[in-house]
């Protein structure tokens, strides 16, 4: 039985037709994780006999026909900083090592009552703070493509699984560019949803009012029919939005005519990478092929994106990660004789440096006498940028652009530089700050011969709007399909 | 200064009239009481001294503003560690400055991505998590409760 290569939707079809049960495909990314894991390091925790006992309960519900759901039976993964019942939960944390949350995140119910195969959690930026997955507990994980590469971050173990076909498809998080910039390094699709359309309820806070789960998958349509199981009203996040389901049922056509796509031209100058220049053009040159207008306009008010992302989701962290205090749950050092020694030494053993970094700098921007400097400042900027896109998207359907300025890294070359490493943000976060939606798409490779991917960002609630152009791209292009050669040994683009 | 002591100094300086020792006593105690029903907590003698607010990325962080900020977080660095986020931190916050170069004279802050008014659940009573499931993870417990240092004699 021929598994390779194929998506979770043509997985799910081959199940329900019999031609394979949901315990062999279980069995066989099993064994994929097995002769991978050693050089990828894309997961935390592997549960293997639990994914097969699930297998099994859910083929049984298939054949029963209790389970109907396109991707039942589906074997995936899921980042570690989304709950999961009675099974470890380590938001790549010393302090959360041995965690293991009493309840289920609203996403992992909603994707096991439609028959999701759970094989294990993912790596991450410890507590979803980088770009490069470099500053997990659990060790670092690689890109698949060149493992001396990082896959991006902080969603970095859900893009590699899925690029290493260890999983079918994945689900990460989303702050400042943690979906979209791993599945760009690493040459898979993932949609950064609208703030408020996926539950945040069982998601470790990192900063509330950017964070946002969404689907990692081989091709948009994966990503879409994830998003479908996986959105809607949660009436456990006061933040979740009371709307519609999507439909995304007739954004599969391939046509794009009518579409008005703007380019910001500042997106394209200095520091953005040829190696990903070029291709994003000719990505460009595509959609305009298929139909679509395209026209470049002015945004300068995003070249102060990084310094608002900065000061406003670290003043969240910092208040967010006031709950670890070593006595709940999570990490304690146990020889403290005295109640304030057990907070300040449990929570400097159990952090790493990025995240006391972060930290630090939250707790300076809400203090008293820089608060008005730093933090409102923040969010007065803020408001300007969701308005330049409140104005983008008056006269563009959505906007395309770069994910990252560079192709995946050497694993070491930004570690020690922190300012350097958030640099690397500065095409995702304004869509966190104006809360709007955005796909990553795979559209092209560098000279280096790695994956490169384009972004386009939507106005609120638009991701059926996004669905049907990265739809439309991925059938005009064969980019998507690429598997690098640890999958495939005819090797990717060369 | 604290910020009762420069309220008092104010006052005597608007009002000019000199306060004994007992009427002194009074007001310090008046302007507790309003401090106290306001909210405000006086750690301004924590806070390195004014002035230093908008210098700090042209200053650097100085040792004061890293302790300072060590206690806020509840965090102990060690002294590598120090030197090592005064120096991140001191760069970071040059970078972060040019937001100066923006004019949000009249500008709402925007806290939340979308205006919400309150998002009530409807009340119905449902169970909730059982005692022994949260206490799964507690590091240490004793009687069914979470098990701390003595705190109080």
């Amino acid at each position: 039985m021929e598994l390779k290569n194929k998506t979770a939707l043509e997985i799910g079809q081959m199940i329900k037709n019999k031609e394979v049960s949901s315990v062999e495909v279980t069995k066989a990314m099993l064994e994929n994780i097995k002769n991978r894991e050693e050089k990828v390091n894309a997961f935390v925790t592997v549960f293997e006999e639990e994914a097969i006992k699930q297998a099994e309960d859910v083929q049984a519900k298939i054949e029963s026909g209790e389970l109907t759901s396109p991707l039942a039976g589906v074997p995936m993964g899921i980042k570690d900083n989304i709950c999961t019942k009675d099974r470890l939960t380590t938001c790549g944390s010393k302090m959360l090592h041995n965690f293991k949350p009493p309840y289920n995140a609203t996403v992992t119910e909603r994707l096991e009552n439609s028959g999701a195969i759970v094989l294990g959690k993912l790596n991450m930026d410890e507590f979803a703070m980088g770009g490069s997955t470099e500053t997990s507990y659990f060790g670092k994980t690689t890109n698949p493509w060149d493992i001396t590469r990082v896959p991006g971050g902080s969603s970095g173990g859900s893009a590699a699984s899925v690029a290493a076909e260890e999983v079918l498809y994945s689900l990460g998080s989303d702050t400042g560019g943690s979906i979209r910039q791993p599945c760009s390094f690493c040459g898979v699709s993932g949609i950064k949803p609208t703030y408020g359309a996926v539950s945040r309820f069982g998601l470790v806070a990192f900063a509330s009012s950017l964070d946002q789960i969404g689907p990692v998958g081989r091709d948009i349509r994966d990503c879409a029919e994830v998003l479908s199981i996986i959105s809607g009203h949660d009436p456990k996040d006061s933040t979740s939005v009371k709307r519609p389901m999507f439909d995304f049922s007739t954004c599969f056509d391939g046509d794009l005519k009518g579409m008005k796509i703007g380019i910001p031209t500042n997106y394209f100058g200095e520091g953005l990478d040829e190696d990903v220049k070029k291709p994003v053009l000719e990505a460009c040159e595509t959609l305009k092929r298929l139909g679509a207008e395209v026209e470049e306009f002015e945004m300068d008010i995003v070249d102060y994106a990084i310094p608002t992302y900065y000061v406003l989701a670290c003043a969240e962290a910092s208040s967010n990660l006031s709950r670890y205090d070593g006595i709940k749950y999570g990490y304690r050092n146990r020889d403290c004789e005295d109640l304030m020694d057990v907070y300040y030494t449990s929570r400097n053993e159990g952090f790493g440096m990025e995240v006391k970094r972060r930290i630090m700098l939250g707790s300076f921007v809400l203090s008293s006498g820089y608060y008005d400097a730093y933090y409102k400042k923040g969010l007065q900027i803020r408001g300007l940028i969701k308005k330049s896109f409140d104005e983008a998207f008056s006269k563009y359907d959505m906007i395309l652009s770069p994910v990252a300025p560079t192709t995946a890294y050497k694993i070491g070359e930004n570690s020690s530089d922190p300012l350097k490493m958030y640099l690397g943000d500065i095409y995702t976060v304004s869509v966190n700050l104006a809360g709007i939606p955005a796909v990553s798409v795979p559209c092209g490779f560098g000279e280096n011969g790695m994956p490169v991917g384009m972004q386009l960002i939507g106005n609120a609630f638009d991701e059926p709007k996004l669905v049907r152009a990265a739809y439309a791209f991925q059938k005009a292009t064969d980019f998507h399909t690429k598997k690098p050669s640890m999958v495939d040994e005819k090797g990717g683009n060369r | 200064m604290s910020i009762k002591e420069k309220l008092i100094a104010c006052l005597i300086e608007n009002t000019g009239i000199s306060l004994n020792e007992a009427m002194l006593e009074n007001v310090s105690a008046r302007f507790d009481e309003i401090l106290g029903l306001i909210g405000f907590n006086d750690n301004s003698e924590e806070v390195v001294e004014e002035g230093k607010v908008i210098n700090v990325a042209k200053n650097g962080i100085d040792d004061n503003l890293i302790k300072y900020l060590e206690e806020l977080s509840r965090l102990k660095l060690s002294e590598e560690e120090e030197k090592e986020a005064k120096a991140d931190l001191t760069k970071i916050l040059g970078y972060i400055d040019m937001l100066n170069e923006i004019d949000t004279t009249d500008v709402e802050p925007m806290s939340h991505p979308f205006s919400y008014t309150n998002n009530f659940r409807e009340d119905v009573c449902v169970e909730s998590t059982e005692r022994e499931l949260i206490l799964k993870n507690a590091p240490q417990q004793k009687d069914g409760c979470f098990k701390v240092p003595t705190t109080v004699e």
